[in-house]
């Protein structure tokens, strides 16, 4: 594997990460596979396009670096609150109320909050693929011998970050813990008089919130996208939870990397091998975990939660 | 004090505790079945009854995790059944869950954080000193996951999450359970000090003669109904309670 490989494959797997992020959250506190979740950063990435465009100009002139930080950073931040906001709604009116039902009730209702998201947004976007603005002058480095470019500098850096930011706020805050006292025993939390359903809420509020900006992240980086993108790039993210440990936070990143850089491996593989296989790879991948180690790489046998 | 006066001076005195002919279900199920229990102001009082009878159910009444159909919780006098958890935590009850119910993978340390979730005031601290004051064990471990602990370790870490909220009325639902009789025995004494300082308790038991020894006074309750409420001496004096919970024929 070359060192370009592997840096596309970071890239890649950073926004796998983030992704995964959001299905392992609320997998570890309802124990659902939220299949709207990827939808919700397809609608992050289409809600930003217009905030990139009032800021800067495409009509072909260079941005300077200081619109393409504040255009950037505004669509993130318009992007994520707005994710955010529908990702609590969705919980809300689509799961809350099959909270006790059997597990097959809600997992059907996420589905079918993915395809009506799907169907409004092909409404909205129509069904071929649509250019993302340009948010960053193109500009490349050379470090040891390979080439680095400002977006992928861009989606390491921004990925990074809200990882890190996601590790403090649940490990170090007090509403963090209160967060993983709600996934480890629910009842319990409730008996020291933890607000479950805020618990809950706030849980969907940061998944979708994480999407959305790693929406804005994957638009720069991909150049455009269609109304499924993300239902796809969901499935991908989803096996980086479960091969992370689902419910675990640390898993979904370590899990988004090696799913990142598993799919630019095979992709750059010769001999009739390539960007045809991959998915066949990582598919594997999900099955042979879910059938040697389902409970993935950092998780226990008790489904380590959030 | 006679029993009739002792009685006489617990109905003049407003209990802390009031059950009022509550009816609970779980679904059509009909567990409580028009339950009265008074807990007064400092007492320790017992609740012993079969498994199944209805004592875990009665907990988790008190806090509102079940709803009663009918009849009245008062906790000072005020009706807290239909109130939020929450609300009913930040009125002074705090729960020692049946199985202890400590959150595994939160350190010992953030697990009595979580008991002081509902605290406003600023002495969080001096509440956490006392714990570990009375548990030094858990002074020892405060950073180690709580699922790691020993079941004793895990127990002292409930009473302590409880103990964290600052509550007038703490509701501990076997507390002996799982525990051997010397750490039964420690369990007890330390339920004796946490009363002495001032906390009411009323506390499930399957351990009877244990219970009796510190309670003032007790319930039987069987299928749902009370059907002995008595003295602490009374209870361990009569023939029900030595049959059914002391093993003597
Ligand atoms: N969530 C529930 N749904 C339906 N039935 C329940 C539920 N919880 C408890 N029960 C039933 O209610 C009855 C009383 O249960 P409860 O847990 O209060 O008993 P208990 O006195 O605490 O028993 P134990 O000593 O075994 O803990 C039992 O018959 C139990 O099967
Ligand atoms: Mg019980």
């Amino acid at each position: 594997m070359t060192l370009d490989v592997l840096i596309s494959g970071v890239v890649l797997g950073s926004l796998y990460a983030i992704v995964a992020l959001g299905y392992t959250m609320v997998y570890g506190i309802i124990e659902l596979i939220n299949f709207a979740h990827g939808d919700v950063f397809t609608l992050g990435a289409f809600i930003s396009i217009p905030v990139i465009q009032a800021i800067i100009s495409q009509n072909g002139s260079t941005p300077t670096l200081g619109q393409s930080i504040f255009a950037i950073g505004a669509a993130m931040v318009v992007a994520a609150l707005c994710c955010a906001v529908v990702g609590v709604v969705i919980e809300r009116v689509a799961y809350r109320r099959l909270r006790n039902a059997p597990r097959l009730a809600p997992l059907i209702t996420a589905i079918g909050v993915s395809l009506i998201m799907e169907n409004a947004m092909a409404q909205w976007q129509g069904g071929l693929p649509v250019f993302y603005p340009t948010a960053l002058q193109p500009s490349s480095y050379t470090i040891l011998g390979t080439t680095l470019t400002n977006t992928q500098i861009l989606v390491i850096l921004g990925a990074l970050a809200m990882m890190l930011g996601l590790d403090m706020f649940v490990n170090r805050t007090t509403i963090g813990k209160a967060m993983r006292a709600v996934a480890q025993d629910r009842e319990a939390a409730s008996m020291m008089g933890i607000n479950v359903n805020f618990i809950i809420s706030l849980t969907f509020f940061v998944g979708s919130a994480l999407a959305g900006a790693g929406a804005v992240l994957y638009g720069i980086d991909l150049g455009s996208l269609g109304y499924d993108s993300g239902f796809t790039l969901g499935l991908f993210a989803f096996t980086a939870a479960v091969l992370g440990g689902i419910g675990n936070i640390r898993g979904a990143m370590i899990g988004g990397l090696i799913i990142g850089i598993l799919q630019e491996y095979v992709s750059g593989l010769g001999n009739g091998v390539g960007t045809e296989w991959y998915d066949t790879a990582i598919f594997s991948v999900l099955v042979l975990i879910l059938v040697f180690r389902p409970s993935g790489i950092l998780g226990t046998n008790t489904a380590e939660k959030v | 004090m006679t029993n009739e006066s002792l009685r006489h001076t617990l109905e003049e005195k407003q209990p802390l505790l009031e059950f009022r002919g509550v009816d609970t279900y779980y679904g059509s199920l009909h567990i409580l079945k028009s339950v009265d229990y008074r807990v007064g102001e400092g007492e320790i009082v017992a609740l012993l009854g079969a498994n199944g009878a209805g004592k875990t159910t009665t907990m988790k009444t008190i806090l509102g995790i079940v709803r009663p159909r009918s009849g009245q919780v008062l906790f000072e006098g005020k009706r807290i059944d239909g109130e939020q958890t929450g609300r009913i935590v930040e009125a002074g009850i705090a729960p020692v869950p049946e199985g202890r119910r400590v959150f595994p993978r939160l350190t010992v340390l953030d697990n009595l954080k979580m008991g002081a979730w509902t605290r406003k005031d600023g002495q969080v601290k001096q509440d956490m000193d006392r714990v570990y004051d009375l548990f030094p064990r858990l002074a020892e471990r405060k950073n180690q996951q709580a699922g790691t602990l020993s079941g004793g370790e895990q127990q002292m870490l409930a009473i302590g999450r409880a103990l964290m909220a600052r509550p007038r009325l703490m509701i501990m639902d076997e507390p002996s359970m799982g525990l051997s009789p010397i750490l039964t025995e420690r369990v007890f004494d330390t339920v004796v000090e946490i009363n002495k300082q001032g906390t009411t308790i009323f506390m499930v038991e399957q351990n009877a003669y244990m219970a009796l020894q510190v309670a003032v006074r007790g319930y039987v309750l069987q299928t749902g109904e009370v059907v002995l409420a008595d003295t602490a001496p009374n209870l361990l004096a009569s023939d029900m309670v030595r049959k059914a919970y002391l093993g003597e024929t």
